[in-house]
């Protein structure tokens, strides 16, 4: 089966005028997928979406960090496509000619990737999938699972039409121990080359052509510096649910989480209260955390949020509500005041 | 503007029957809107309240709302209208044999927009219930439109143009961008729907919502396959739990006692 993987947006940073030379998956748990999909390295090709400017020919990527980028696919055979911007429809336009043969399209996790692996299904009359967390071949067809009904569930889906356009789920962006422990024991991976010159891929270069109408000389770019990669590596998080009650309690959250040396986290509810920043969220739509130790205060727990801190080695939840969901989710679970127990806490630690 | 069942009401119990079956039934639970597309309500009410506030501005924005469902659809609808939407429509699609249907629901979405044409559409990333982002880009390539994704501000900015705050990845890009588009919600801080007067809300008795029959749009080929749920299963995340109920200090020297245990150092 012939398949292609698509890193939907790679962006240049515009702050130091450097490319972020890292791939939207991590390589461990992209290989453990593939292999498990019974799909071989040598029958796929990787297409890198960059974003380059117009006039030049490849944009702030120097031939190093397409060499880094390159030797990071998991194919021998590598393309790079180049857009000045992203616009779904325009990178379909130029994407078309290069999966017409493809049976499995796989697109890098969010909306950049849902929106191509949606668009491309309908322009090729295959069929698509998003946030998929894991596929299998079943009789000609592809078996998808992924999260559903607020990640209360997880259901199965059949894709019969060709090519399978699948985005994938954003839980595979982050490491995961027990994959990459597995992958060492079995030693099947041969493609962690340290340096791979960029002539030893087969390698191909596009560029997507844009009208000048669609040039905003108004754009504005702010690049949010990912404060959520101190959540996502933290060894102690300490996460404030809608039961801290107002901003001047997640200040308060705040404060314990200084003084105890955690890393400050919170649930939807806090961040659309705007209580605290959105770089602040755990779960689906924010950070994926895998820390020793998370606190839980005046959190429900909804599945979502709690995806996001599933990882963690030990959860403690500070809960009045005792038939809160995080009470039998935790390790721990504490009915109580949080504001009271954390006050305790930084006092007798 | 969607509703969906208020997952946070439904007992653990009965997803479980919901996995047996390979369909939920939430006709008991209270529906609420969806809240992207609360938030996206709220954002084309800014954009309106925009446009009228700029001295010499002669553009009118006008809105109309769209759900599919039944009649219990109609109640955001009516608050929609009260808010100051000119026209609310429902289409009634009936009961679906498959739970899931995003290409059926894109086609509904882009038969009712081709009927009258609009310069924007505006909607949620995705539905709180099943969740399968799909809908938006369907409808796009239906239009042939480009989408912008994850919107968090709008604003007028002249014939034919809006000005637009949108995340894209790490980023958040503001840019002017030319109509007709498609422009999906997602997580935006301090994008409550607000709330319409009584005063309002008597206005606009006399905007009753629009009932459209599906075989009265001119429906799109989907031109793609469809996705078939063939199994359904509960996620579980529980633990083993030690629960504890006492003072405050008892409850600190418990913590401190699970992280010595567990040699984690505060």
């Amino acid at each position: 089966m012939r398949f292609v993987l698509v890193a939907s947006w790679i962006p240049a940073d515009p702050s130091e005028n450097k490319t972020k030379a890292s791939l939207p998956w991590d390589a461990d748990r992209l290989s453990a997928l593939l292999s498990a999909g019974g799909l071989r390295p040598e029958d796929g090709e990787t297409i890198l979406i960059l974003e380059s400017d117009a006039d030049a020919d490849r944009g702030a990527f120097s031939d190093a960090d397409l060499n880094g980028l390159a030797a990071k696919a998991p194919t021998a055979a590598v393309t790079f496509l180049m857009s000045p911007r992203f616009r779904g429809d325009m990178i379909c336009d130029a994407l078309l000619p290069l999966i017409t043969d493809a049976d499995l399209v796989l697109f890098s996790a969010g909306a950049s990737g849902d929106e191509l692996a949606c668009r491309m299904s309908r322009r090729t009359g295959g069929s698509s999938i998003t946030a998929a967390n894991s596929f299998s071949l079943c009789d000609d067809c592809l078996l998808v699972s992924r999260r559903t009904y607020a990640g209360h569930m997880t259901g199965t889906w059949q894709l019969s039409q060709k090519p399978w356009c699948v985005s994938l789920s954003r839980t595979l962006s982050q490491p995961d121990t027990a994959v990459t422990e597995a992958l060492k024991t079995t030693d099947s991976s041969e493609t962690s080359e340290t340096s791979f010159a960029l002539s030893h891929r087969q390698v191909r270069f596009h560029h997507v052509c844009q009208p000048d109408s669609l040039q905003a000389s108004d754009r504005i770019r702010t690049h949010q510096e990912a404060s959520d990669n101190a959540l996502s590596e933290a060894d102690i998080i300490l996460a404030a649910g809608r039961g801290v009650g107002s901003a001047r309690g997640a200040l308060k959250a705040s404060e314990y989480a200084e003084k105890l040396g955690a890393c400050l986290g919170c649930s939807r509810p806090v961040v659309m209260s705007a209580w605290l920043p959105m770089d602040r969220l755990l779960g689906v739509s924010g950070s994926l955390t895998s820390p020793r130790l998370v606190i839980v205060c005046g959190a429900s727990g909804a599945p979502a949020f709690f995806t996001g801190i599933e990882s963690a080695e030990t959860v403690i939840a500070i809960n009045t509500d005792t038939d809160a969901s995080i009470m039998n989710k935790a390790d721990l679970a504490i009915t109580g005041d949080w504001n009271e127990i954390l006050t305790q806490l930084t006092q007798l630690r | 503007m969607k509703t969906v069942p208020d997952m946070d009401k439904v007992p653990d119990a009965d997803w479980a029957s919901g996995a047996a079956s390979c369909r939920c039934d939430f006709s008991y639970v209270p529906k609420i809107p969806d809240p992207y597309c609360e938030s996206g309500a709220e954002l084309v009410l800014r954009m309106m309240d925009e446009a009228s506030a700029k001295a010499g501005d002669a553009q009118v924005i006008t809105a109309d709302a769209l759900t599919i469902g039944d009649r219990l659809a109609e109640k955001p609808l009516r608050t929609l209208a009260a808010l100051g939407y000119r026209g609310v429509y429902r289409i009634d699609a009936g009961e679906s044999e498959t739970p899931f249907d995003p290409s059926y629901t894109a086609q509904l979405i882009a038969g009712f927009c081709q009927r009258e044409q609009y310069d924007l559409i505006v909607m949620g990333m995705e539905s709180f219930d099943e969740g399968s982002r799909l809908v938006p880009y369907y409808l796009a390539e239906h239009l042939g439109l480009p989408c912008i994704t994850d919107a968090v501000s709008l604003s007028p900015a002249g014939e034919d143009r809006i000005r637009i705050s949108f995340r894209l990845g790490d980023d958040l890009i503001t840019e002017t961008v030319k109509t007709p588009l498609v422009v999906t919600v997602g997580d935006v801080p301090s994008c409550l729907l607000r709330v319409p007067t009584l005063r309002q809300r008597n206005a606009a008795k006399r905007n009753a919502v629009q009932l459209v029959e599906p075989a009265k749009l001119d429906l799109p080929a989907p031109g793609h396959g469809a996705p078939r749920l063939i199994r359904l299963d509960t996620i579980d995340q529980s633990r083993q739990t030690q629960r504890f109920e006492g003072s405050a200090e008892e409850a600190a020297r418990k913590i401190l006692a699970l992280c010595q245990e567990r040699g984690i150092s505060l």
